[in-house]
C-alpha cells in the first residue's frame, strides 16, 4: 500500500516510515495540512496516517479537503493525535476520518488497524465497481424492455378494434404488462375476448405474447371455438415457453347476437355475470388449469356455455385485482370485489377499479391489473380500415373443363375451380355462394346424370346412406362418361356477371316435372337452392345441361 | 377431424361441430355424432363450416327425423352465406337457428 504520513515532527514522521516500510508499505510524507493536500492529489495515496495540530493547516481541515476532493472514492483517514478528551476523538470522526490512533503509536495497534483499513478499502472499492456494472446492466435492460415493448405492441396492434361491447382497464405493474388482452371479431360475427395473465411480468410476458396473439388472430379469423382456441394456445405455449412460465387465461366468445356467451378459463378468478342492472347473476369458476402446463393429449377442452340475455354484461379480471394491498399488506379480497354487484352501483367497473385504486394507494401497486367488460348485446365493430377504393375493372374470361372419369374419382373440383376464379374484390365476397352454386351442378351432374342414382333413394335415413354408398360404388366401376364445366365472367354497361353451364353424359331428367320440395324431404333442395341464389337457372338438351347466371353486383 | 362431437360437463348439452366443407363426404360421422345420445340438447356449432350443399341439408333434416319432432336442435354460430342457405331453405321450421 501506498501511505500519506502527515505530521509536523520529523522524529515521528521518521518512526513511523520506518515502521511501515519495513511492512513492505511505500510512504509519502508531509509536514503539514496543505502540503498534505497537495501530495494526496499528485500521488495515488491508499491510506492516510493524519496528525491534528500542525502548522499552517490542521488535521481536521486537510482532512475535510481530501475527502472532498475524493468525492464518491473511499481512501481511509487515521487521525494520529495525543488528545484524548472525547470531544476531539468524536470530531475526528465526524469530519470525514475512519478512525484514530493515541500517541504514543502503539505498533501492533497501527498494523492492525491499516490491515482493517485495507480490507474496507477493498470491499468498497469491489462494491463501486459493481455498482458501475449494476448501473450499466439497467441501461441494458431498460433498453431491452424498450425493445420488448415495442414487440409486445406490435403484436398486440391486431387487436385495437372500436367494439361497443367491451371496456377495458389495463394498468401494467412493471414497464409493460404482464397482462394480455386480445380482441377479435369471428367469421360469423360474433366476438372474441382473451385475456391472460403470464406468471412474471416484463420481458418474459412479452416473449409469451407474440406466439399467443399469433395463435389467437389465426384460430379466431377461422371462426374457431373457444375450447379449440384454448387447446391450440396451450399447445403453442408448452412448445415455446419453458417448463415454469405459464399462462392463466379466460376465453370469450359472444355469438353476433348477442345471446350466448362461451367460456373457458384455466387458473384465472372466477368470471363474474351481471344483468344490465349490474346485479350479480353467477359467478363462473375456472375449471381448468393454466396454459402452457399439459400436454396436448392431457388437455381439457371443455367449456362453460351461457345462455345470456340482453344487456347482461360479464367482468373478466386477472388477480391484481383480488391480490390487491393496502398499507397494511392486507388483500383486497373477493369479498370486497363482489360487493360491487350488488345492483347498487349501475356501473361497477368505475366503482371496482376507483375503489381498488384508493384501497392500494398506500402500498403502490405490485402486480398488473386488467379489468374487462363484455356487454351481451349483438356485437357492433366499427372496422378499423375503410373499405379499399375502386376496384380495377374486370376483363371478362372463360373457362372450360372436360373431367373424365379417372378424374371424377378424385375427388370434387370445384374447391379448385372456385380458386381460379381469381382474387378480385369483384369475386371475392361472391366465392362462397359460388362455390356452393358450382357444388350444387356437379353434384347433379355427377350423381343423378352420369352415375344415374335416383333422389328416390334419399326418401329415409337408411336409403341416405345408401345412397352415397352406391355413389361409391358406381364412381370406382365407371369407364365411360364426363362432366363438362364452363365457367365465364361477363360483364356489360348494365351487370356483371359469372355464368356456369355444366353438361353431362347422363340420360338427363324431365325438368318440367321439377317441383319445390316439401318441408320433411330430405332431398331435392338443390335446384331450390340454385334458384334462390341465381338470377337465372335454365335447363336444357334434355336435361343434361344447365346454365346458370349469378350477378356480381 | 372435420366432425368433433363434445358433451358438456353436466351432461345436458351435446356440441357438434362440423369444420370445413359440410356435405356427403361425413354423412356416416355426422349420423354416428347424434346417434349415439339421447335425450339432450344437440348444439350443431357451424362456427368453422365454411361450406355446405344440399346433401348436407339433407343430413340434418334425417337427424331431425331420426330425433323425433320434441328434440331440441340447435344450429349456432353459422357464417352469413351458410345462414342464408340455411334461411331459403327454411330450416328455421325445423330447427333453433342462433
Amino acid at each position: 500500500m501506498k501511505i500519506l504520513v502527515v505530521d509536523d515532527t520529523e522524529a515521528n514522521r521518521k518512526l513511523l516510515t520506518w515502521i511501515l516500510e519495513d511492512d513492505g508499505h511505500s510512504v509519502v510524507e508531509a509536514k503539514d495540512g496543505r502540503q498534505a493536500v497537495e501530495l494526496f492529489k499528485q500521488s495515488d495515496i491508499d491510506l492516510v496516517l493524519m496528525d491534528v495540530m500542525m502548522p499552517v493547516m490542521d488535521g481536521f481541515e486537510a482532512t475535510q479537503a481530501i475527502k472532498e476532493y475524493l468525492g464518491d472514492r473511499h481512501v481511509p483517514i487515521i487521525f494520529l493525535t495525543a488528545l484524548s478528551d472525547d470531544a476531539s476523538l468524536a470530531k475526528c470522526l465526524s469530519i470525514g476520518g475512519d478512525d484514530f490512533l493515541s500517541k504514543p503509536i502503539n505498533e501492533q495497534v497501527l498494523q492492525a488497524k491499516i490491515k482493517a483499513h485495507s480490507r474496507i478499502k477493498d470491499l468498497n472499492e469491489q462494491l463501486n465497481r459493481q455498482n458501475r456494472q449494476l448501473t450499466r446492466l439497467n441501461h441494458l435492460t431498460q433498453r431491452e424492455h424498450e425493445i420488448a415493448k415495442t414487440v409486445f405492441d406490435n403484436a398486440l396492434a391486431a387487436s385495437r378494434l372500436d367494439c361497443g361491447n367491451i371496456r377495458q382497464y389495463i394498468s401494467p405493474a412493471a414497464t409493460f404488462n404482464g397482462d394480455l388482452l386480445l380482441v377479435s371479431v369471428s367469421p360469423s360475427g360474433g366476438l372474441y375476448a382473451l385475456l391472460a395473465d403470464f406468471t412474471g411480468h416484463g420481458l418474459p410476458a412479452a416473449i409469451g405474447a407474440i406466439p399467443m396473439s399469433q395463435t389467437f388472430f389465426d384460430a379466431t379469423q377461422q371462426g374457431a371455438s373457444v375450447s379449440s382456441i384454448a387447446r391450440a394456445l396451450n399447445k403453442v405455449l408448452t412448445k415455446f415457453l419453458p417448463d415454469y412460465m405459464f399462462a392463466a387465461a379466460a376465453i370469450a366468445e359472444l355469438s353476433a347476437d348477442g345471446k350466448r356467451l362461451s367460456l373457458w378459463m384455466g387458473g384465472m378468478p372466477e368470471a363474474i355475470l351481471t344483468d344490465n342492472q349490474g346485479r350479480l347473476k353467477e359467478r363462473i369458476q375456472s375449471t381448468h388449469m393454466p396454459l402452457g402446463i399439459l400436454q396436448d393429449d392431457e388437455f381439457e377442452r371443455n367449456p362453460h356455455i351461457v345462455e345470456v340475455d340482453q344487456g347482461d354484461r360479464v367482468y373478466l379480471y386477472t388477480d391484481g385485482i383480488p391480490e390487491a394491498q393496502d398499507g397494511n399488506g392486507e388483500l383486497y379480497g373477493e369479498t370486497r370485489l363482489i360487493r360491487h354487484f350488488t345492483g347498487t352501483t349501475p356501473d361497477p367497473f368505475t366503482t371496482l377499479i376507483d375503489d381498488v385504486t384508493t384501497f392500494s394507494s398506500g402500498k403502490g401497486q405490485i402486480d398488473d391489473i386488467t379489468l374487462l367488460e363484455l356487454t351481451c348485446k349483438p356485437v357492433q365493430v366499427s372496422a378499423g380500415d375503410a373499405e379499399p377504393g375502386t376496384p380495377p375493372a374486370l376483363v371478362p374470361w372463360q373457362l372450360n373443363v372436360r373431367l373424365t372419369p379417372q378424374q371424377l374419382r378424385s375427388g370434387s373440383p370445384v374447391p379448385q375451380l372456385i380458386d381460379m376464379l381469381g382474387t378480385s374484390p369483384h369475386v371475392e365476397r361472391h366465392k362462397d355462394y359460388l362455390h356452393t352454386i358450382l357444388a350444387e351442378l356437379f353434384a347433379n351432374a355427377l350423381e343423378h346424370g352420369v352415375l344415374g342414382l335416383s333422389s328416390e333413394l334419399k326418401r329415409s335415413e337408411e336409403g341416405y346412406l345408401d345412397y352415397y354408398q352406391q355413389r361409391e360404388q358406381r364412381l370406382r366401376s365407371l369407364d365411360d362418361g364426363y362432366v363438362n364445366i364452363a365457367l365465364a365472367l361477363s360483364c356489360d354497361h348494365t351487370r356483371t356477371c359469372i355464368k356456369m353451364r355444366v353438361d353431362d353424359s347422363g340420360q338427363g331428367f324431365d325438368f318440367s316435372q321439377h317441383r319445390p320440395p316439401g318441408d320433411d324431404d330430405a332431398f331435392g333442395r338443390g335446384i331450390s337452392l340454385l334458384q334462390t341464389l341465381c338470377a337465372r337457372v335454365e335447363y336444357s338438351n334434355g336435361g343434361t345441361r344447365v346454365n346458370v347466371e349469378y350477378l356480381l353486383d | 377431424m372435420p366432425v368433433e362431437s363434445a358433451l358438456s360437463s353436466d351432461g345436458k348439452n351435446l356440441t357438434i361441430s362440423i369444420s370445413g366443407r359440410f356435405d356427403f363426404e361425413i354423412v356416416q360421422e355426422f349420423r354416428n355424432a347424434y346417434a349415439e345420445h339421447k335425450n339432450v340438447n344437440y348444439i350443431i356449432d357451424m362456427r368453422a363450416t365454411e361450406h355446405m350443399d344440399s346433401s348436407a341439408l339433407g343430413m340434418l333434416l334425417n337427424m331431425r327425423k331420426s330425433l323425433g319432432d320434441s328434440a331440441k336442435i340447435s344450429i349456432i354460430n353459422c357464417r352469413p352465406q351458410i345462414k342464408k342457405i340455411l334461411t331459403i331453405s327454411r330450416f328455421d321450421k325445423k330447427f333453433s337457428l342462433e
